[in-house]
């Protein structure tokens, strides 16, 4: 986006300047990217629980009877094969099989569902979106302006959800959601996240959401930023759209093949994600670890030991979990097994890595 | 809260130098530590290596970023903090102190002028 264009804020903007957030631009959008630091946010994730602001990602609503016949259509896995209040993991990709975006899909019924695309892709999710949507009895509603949505993540995260709403219990199972109440208000609860630890997202009406913020807060949750939310992903190796997918890169590539249910001639993607199924992957998405704390970065080269290219790094940070630099990246499949010396290019500098299986971390 | 008995470059590096002494002791200053935020790694100079003024001396990294060191003075590299390696946050939890990065003898006391004083590194930071 152009430098003049300005940043959209969520409803919770003054919130993350009242707690000395350092804002970014993220998406289009001002967010925080820490508060108090980046490695005492993960901390606190890690060990208790944290709260993030992901209002800035997308939240579209898809309803009436040509919902599930619609999503068909669209998405990687067979969205037929839900159950209601059933949440899903999966790739929305291109008529080539490059990945648009990776999303969530809340079904709340058969004619009733919540897409959630990523901040910066949900412009061209709704664009595509639209090229299908030709059937009476189908409204594509896009409400991420209109609500909040915030994420409790953590070990304490059920404990921290129960005294947020203390009317009632609420009791999900993992990709799971369900409608509910906070002080007589409707939001609607996922059990879903994007850090490895347990947790579930609220969206709300925005009119709430800095109540909800503010009560979390004073329940002694700390707030976390982008920053830690990059650590915590990439340790439990979640890909991000950006860096580990994009339009030239398919889910096979990518290790995502588990979210891809094929043999569906409704699908716009099935044909081309079936040729290249059959043809095998070029290349193959690796976990590195670097023997030093030096941090790999997006395009940094990767070199196998006899000096030969074979490929470059998506992510990078420092892991607190393992105390040392971490990445993920892709490497020619022939290249990728586990164990694998490589070496990087950081800077001009020759830095010995080891190709290790993902995630880093796994909670217990 | 800057220390007045320490000598700042424009580039957030300070410089302990005493009268006497042709070593001087060089880190980077806490606005540079919080701008970087958690530091995570540091390349350090060798040891014998020769400096410049304002040249370049090593890298910090942090979490979000990373950035040169320059060193305040031309010189030798006498002896560097080495247990910067493994505990690279004494730079954010004490940058004037444990945090201290290099010692240098240097070769022209008379560099010692191109740099500010307290009071004039703190006035270059309100204007930043």
């Amino acid at each position: 986006m152009s430098a003049e264009q300005t940043l959209k804020f969520t409803a919770l903007h003054q919130e993350h300047l009242n707690s000395n957030a350092k804002m970014v631009d993220f998406g289009g959008w001002e967010m925080p990217i820490h508060y108090e630091g980046i490695l005492a946010e993960t901390k606190s994730v890690r060990s208790s629980a944290g709260i993030f602001d992901v209002s800035h990602m997308g939240r579209v609503k898809i309803t009436g009877k040509a919902s599930e016949t619609f999503l068909c259509q669209i998405t990687s896995f067979d969205p037929r094969q839900m159950s209601d209040d059933q949440a899903k993991y999966g790739l929305i990709c291109n008529a080539d099989g490059g990945i648009i975006d990776d999303i969530i899909l809340y079904r709340k019924s058969q004619n009733e569902y919540l897409l959630i695309p990523n901040a910066s892709n949900t412009a061209e999710v709704l664009e595509w979106m639209h090229k299908f949507k030709f059937k009476e009895d189908l409204e594509i509603n896009d409400i991420t302006e209109n609500t909040t949505m915030i994420s409790i993540q953590g070990p304490s995260a059920q404990e921290t959800l129960n005294n947020l709403i203390e009317t009632h219990s609420v009791n999900l199972k993992r990709f799971r959601s369900t409608n509910s109440q906070y002080q007589g208000n409707d939001i609607f609860i996922g059990r879903t996240g994007y850090t490895g630890e347990n947790g579930f997202e609220i969206v709300s009406e925005n009119t709430i959401g800095s109540s909800i913020w503010n009560h979390l807060l004073q329940l002694g949750v700390k707030p976390i930023g982008l920053g830690a939310r990059d650590i915590l992903r990439l340790e439990a190796g979640l890909p991000l759209h950006g860096n580990e997918i994009s339009k030239d890169i398919n889910p096979y590539q990518a290790n995502l093949e588990r979210f891809v249910s094929l043999d569906r001639n409704d699908y716009v993607a099935n044909l081309s994600l079936k040729t290249i199924f059959e043809k095998g992957k070029d290349i193959s998405l690796i976990g590195l670890k670097v023997f030093d704390r030096i941090i790999p970065r997006h395009n940094n080269k990767i070199f196998n030991l006899s000096n030969k290219e074979i490929g470059y790094v998506t992510s990078g940070s420092y892991s607190p979990h393992l105390d040392t630099s971490i990445g993920m990246g892709y490497v020619q499949t022939n290249e990728s097994a586990i164990a694998n010396k490589i070496n990087l290019e950081i800077r001009n500098k020759i830095v010995e890595a080891e190709i290790i299986k993902l995630p880093f971390y796994k909670r217990s | 809260m800057t220390p007045e008995h320490l000598l700042y470059s424009k580039e957030h590096e300070w410089v302990k130098a005493t009268e006497s002494d042709p070593i001087v002791t060089i880190g980077i200053t806490v606005y540079a530590a919080e701008n970087l935020g958690d530091i995570v790694f540091i390349e350090l100079p060798e040891t014998g290596s020769n400096v410049d003024q304002f040249g370049k001396l090593g890298e910090v990294e942090s979490v979000k970023a990373v950035s040169d060191i320059y060193s305040p003075v031309s010189g030798t590299v006498v002896e560097t903090n080495s247990e910067l390696i493994d505990s690279p946050e004494h730079i954010n939890d004490s940058p004037y102190d444990n945090g201290w990065i290099a010692k240098i003898q240097i070769s022209n006391s008379g560099e010692l002028d191109n740099l500010m004083n307290s009071k004039e590194y703190d006035t270059m930071l309100t204007e930043e």
